[in-house]
């Protein structure tokens, strides 16, 4: 009894597409970015600073305490949008991101910063939960055409950074690994 | 003979399987049919729901909050759905995330009145779901699995979605 060998192909074809692609090392592509916008075909990525006024008008609004906003006033807020127009997932990781200025590597404030300081200030449940949610996902595969953002938080230092963003397109065993570098990101001020 | 008939048999359940998938609406993502952990939350009345109390029916089960945008903007389709909705074998449930009662009333009273939502006043119940972010739907399936995850606001109201909670309603074992 034979089995006509187009079959057999297709069916491994279907089944496990990795025997006939074999993994390998994902491919590198280093872009920088115009000003603070990204867009190619698979992908966009938008940074938006934030002045401080509009960082307390928003956490005004969702009544969040004078001593949680006078906090949140003196940090730099840059809102994040990062969307996968590709059709494949897009694998994002916070840590993998780096951030430096004129001095050196910059570090953001991290989720157990906030978790730590707002336990300290004494900040209720719900506006944690509620700043939470504004921040960056720290790791997510994004599915193909899905979007996400939030809010990245660094110390205001007055120095410009440089933002390189790291995000990974592709299949299992075949990826694409785009570093997209923003320079002179700045802090946005209110206006005098 | 009958290799050739299996091997032809399971291609076309595999290419049915691939037409399915993408057939679905774009950003519902299928879930694994992981069973929803029983949760009871209650509204700014007081009044309890336990997840449990909704086997037998589907579940649309909803994240949101008065501050994002993309809620806002879905809300008078949602309070469309489940008027149309509202005799169907599904419950609509509402979850807001980390408001209070004032925020959340105000909110609906302005957008849409008659809609209801449940309080996860300290947002504890959400970060336990992980949404991927707000506003996020579930679709718990009667025998309370996860079968179904809507990212975002969608336009409940265009032909492919009412296709797909049509499909869901209709759904035999």
């Amino acid at each position: 009894m034979r089995v006509a060998p187009h079959l057999v192909c297709l069916f491994i074809a279907l089944s496990c597409p990795s025997a006939i692609s074999q993994a390998s090392d994902p491919h590198v592509e280093t872009i920088a970015a115009k000003g603070n916008r990204f867009e190619n075909k698979f992908l966009r990525i938008r940074m938006a600073p934030r002045t401080p006024n509009q960082i307390a008008a928003f956490y005004e609004a969702r009544g969040f305490p004078g001593f949680a906003i006078n906090e949140l006033r003196n940090v730099c807020f840059i809102t994040v949008g990062v969307g996968n127009k590709s059709n494949n997932k897009l694998y994002h990781d916070l840590s993998q991101w780096e951030f430096t200025d004129s001095m050196g590597p910059v570090k953001r404030y991290l989720r157990t910063h906030w978790k730590q300081r707002w336990n300290e200030l004494g900040l209720e449940k719900r506006f944690q939960s509620t700043f939470r949610w504004t921040l960056m996902p720290e790791k997510l595969d994004f599915y193909p055409q899905e979007g996400e953002g939030g809010n990245i938080i660094f110390p205001r230092t007055g120095r410009p950074v440089t933002i390189k963003a790291v995000v990974r397109i592709g299949t299992l065993d075949r990826q694409t690994i785009y570093n997209v570098i923003f320079n002179d990101v700045k802090c946005a001020e209110d206006a005098k | 003979m009958n290799t050739l008939k299996m091997l032809t048999t399971l291609i076309l359940v595999l290419a049915a399987n691939f037409t399915m998938a993408e057939s679905l609406p774009i950003k519902i993502i299928p879930l694994d049919k992981s069973e929803a952990a029983n949760f009871s939350i209650d509204d700014y009345d007081g009044r309890q729901y336990e997840l449990k109390s909704s086997r037998g029916k589907w579940v649309f089960l909803h994240f949101w909050a008065s501050w994002c945008g993309p809620c806002r903007k879905e809300m008078p389709l949602l309070y469309k759905l489940q008027k149309q909705l509202k005799d169907k074998n599904i419950d609509f449930i509402l979850i807001n995330t980390a408001e209070n009662e004032d925020t959340i009333f105000e909110f609906l009273g302005s957008v849409a009145p008659d809609l209801h939502s449940y309080m996860d006043r300290d947002g504890e119940l959400t970060e336990i779901w992980q949404p991927r972010g707000l506003p996020t739907t579930f679709f718990i399936d009667p025998k309370g699995r996860k079968r179904y995850l809507a990212l975002g606001g969608r336009p409940w109201d265009k032909p492919e979605y009412q296709a797909l909670i049509q499909s869901m309603l209709d759904e035999k074992d």
